[in-house]
Parts: structure tokens; C-alpha cells; sequence
């Protein structure tokens, strides 16, 4: 990766799945804050929007532009989670 | 697609209760781990009134509605008609996700390739060019992009990676495993530094130790353990792959 520039690696351990999400709103908030990086040069990536949907709603709490691209809605609602495990029982 | 989806199963009997029928589903792990069946093959024995296991008849009455369903939909002569009665009326008022497996079940072969084309749908959606938001989206869909902040969220095991298919072999189990550590790979050169701007790459990796249960089946995550309803996670086993020359890591 030094071909990407320098930089550091922080590695986070949190007890909770939400703390988690209001950790890296804080550091981000921080970052924007204080340190002069935009919102668009951050890049959070996580596996599953019930990962990453947390981390959306503690940037909006801290008034922190934030996009999530989960296609939103289209597996929200439980019924659409039922059926999606339906499928992949059948 | 496949039967045996433990953690589907789990998420349907226990969704709609409180505490995700912990207690009863306790006993049915118990039982497939005395007998050696999976929790599928025992609840069907249940079901057909081959065994009895106390305290378990909330779980039994959801396992055998599930199980009429899936019968029902196997009797399904085509695609189109599966869809019709996968969907049915239970998601009438769900726009979105009915909208989207329509029109993917337009061009699939199979409810395979329609669980594959939803899944891929749900996690690569576009990205537009100029953003001036803070992106949160799936390591798949990062693939191309470069910042000079990279947060990789969920490094835990059961999630990244996820659990193996127990039904694949050692050899598909190991092709999989490497795909993911690539992928996690991809997600840590996704940073780039702006040195011209005086902005250094910052690279986060975090995990938590726990999650609810219900947030874990919903994601697909085995946890390690439950523990008063909450599920056990570990950290990612890439994380600690990165050898000694890793940072140690700081409570969040």
C-alpha cells in the first residue's frame, strides 16, 4: 500500500454494534471538524446496512452529510426480510 | 438457496418474539447436538411427531407454516409463478421491495438467480460521480473508488468473513475464504493519500464484541455465543492477520 501515500491505521475495538457507529461518528466528526478533511473524502465501508445504516443516523445526528448505498427501503420493512428468508430456505 | 440455511430459519422463528424464542430454540440446538441432525431435519421430526422436545410448540407452529410455504413454492411450474407466490399479499404495501424482485425476476432462471440478482441489487446500487457526502456502502461496491479516509466497519467474524456454507466442501469453503480476504483487501487499498493537500491517508478498522440477535441474523452473522439474548462476536480473523506490524488496537 505505499504506492497509496502516507498515512496511519487505527484498528477500533468497541462493546456494542452502536457504540461502534457512535465511535466512527465522532472520529469522522472530528475529522471534518478539526482536521480539514470533506465529508466526500470519506469512504465507510461495511458489509451489511444494518451495519451501516447506524453509522449513517450518528452522522445525521451530528449534522454530518452522509449517504448510505444500500438501496435503501427496498429491504426495510420486515415483511421484505421475511421474504428474502424464505428465499433462501427454498 | 438451500434448506438447511440455518441462520434464515433462525431469523424466521424467532422474528416477531421479543427475545427471538431464545429459550426454546435453546433446547432445539441442544437436541440437534445430542441427536446429530440439523435444526431443519429436527424440527421436521418434531413437525411429523417423530420427537418431542418441551416448551418448543411457538417454534414448532412457525416451523410448520414455514415448511407449508416452502412446499407450496416448490410446486411453482416456472419463475413467473414462483415469484407470484413468494410475494404474494404479504408485501403489497412494501413497494420498493416488490418493484425490485419483479423486475429482477424478469431475467432470472431459478429462485437461485433471483435470491442472487436481489442480494446483488440491495449492495451495488450507482454510486453518482460528484458526491459531497460521507459514502457508506459495501466493500463490492467500493471497488474502483480511492479516499484519503477509509473506515471499514463490522470486521468481525460471521460477517467479514461470513459464516461457511455447511454444506460446501473444504476446497469451496477455502476458494470462498480467499475471495473475502481479497475483498477485505480491496476495502485497504480503497485509501489514498492527498499529501499536495497535506492530507495523509487515515485507514480505520473497527469491530464491536456484541450485537443483538436479531441485528446479527438479520446480517447473516453466526455469532461465537449468545449471552443474555445478545450475540457474540468475534474480531475478524484478517484483522489479525495483519501480522505484528499492526497497530494495537484502541477501545472505541
Amino acid at each position: 500500500m505505499q504506492q497509496n501515500g502516507p498515512g496511519d491505521i487505527t484498528i477500533m475495538q468497541c462493546q456494542t454494534l452502536g457504540q461502534e457507529a457512535v465511535a466512527i461518528a465522532d472520529f469522522i466528526a472530528d475529522l471534518v471538524d478539526n482536521q480539514g478533511y470533506a465529508p466526500e473524502e470519506i469512504l465507510v465501508l461495511a458489509q451489511r446496512r444494518s451495519v451501516g445504516n447506524p453509522i449513517h443516523e450518528a452522522l445525521t445526528g451530528r449534522n454530518i452529510p452522509s449517504k448510505s448505498y444500500y438501496q435503501e427501503g427496498a429491504l426495510k420493512s420486515h415483511a421484505a426480510q421475511e421474504r428474502l428468508a424464505i428465499l433462501n430456505l427454498q | 438457496v438451500n434448506p438447511q440455511d440455518r441462520i434464515a430459519l433462525r431469523w424466521l422463528l424467532g422474528s416477531g418474539s421479543a427475545d427471538f424464542r431464545a429459550a426454546g430454540y435453546a433446547k432445539i440446538r441442544a437436541g440437534c447436538e445430542q441427536i446429530g441432525m440439523t435444526p431443519w431435519d429436527l424440527m421436521t421430526s418434531l413437525a411429523d411427531g417423530g420427537l418431542q422436545i418441551a416448551n418448543t410448540h411457538h417454534l414448532l407452529a412457525g416451523f410448520t407454516a414455514i415448511r407449508n410455504e416452502i412446499l407450496q413454492l416448490g410446486q411453482a411450474n416456472n419463475v413467473q409463478e414462483f415469484v407470484e407466490r413468494w410475494l404474494g399479499e404479504q408485501v403489497e404495501a412494501d413497494r420498493a421491495f416488490q418493484v425490485l424482485a419483479r423486475e429482477l425476476s424478469a431475467s432470472a432462471e431459478s429462485a437461485a438467480g433471483l435470491l442472487e440478482a436481489l442480494i446483488a441489487a440491495v449492495s451495488l446500487p450507482d454510486i453518482p460521480p460528484d458526491v459531497t457526502e460521507v459514502r457508506i456502502m459495501s466493500l463490492h461496491k467500493s471497488k474502483g473508488l480511492s479516499s484519503p479516509v477509509v473506515i471499514i466497519a463490522g470486521c468481525v467474524e460471521g460477517l467479514l468473513p461470513t459464516a461457511p456454507d455447511v454444506e460446501a466442501s473444504l476446497a469451496e469453503r477455502e476458494a470462498e475464504l480467499e475471495e473475502q480476504r481479497r475483498l477485505f483487501f480491496v476495502g485497504l487499498t480503497r485509501v489514498k493519500a492527498m499529501p499536495g493537500d497535506n492530507k495523509p491517508g487515515v485507514l480505520v478498522l473497527t469491530s464491536s464484541r456484541s450485537m443483538s440477535l436479531a441485528d446479527a441474523l438479520k446480517s447473516g452473522i453466526r455469532p461465537a455465543h449468545v449471552q443474555y439474548g445478545r450475540a457474540v462476536v468475534h474480531t475478524s480473523r484478517f484483522i489479525r492477520e495483519l501480522g505484528p506490524a499492526a497497530p494495537t488496537p484502541v477501545a472505541g
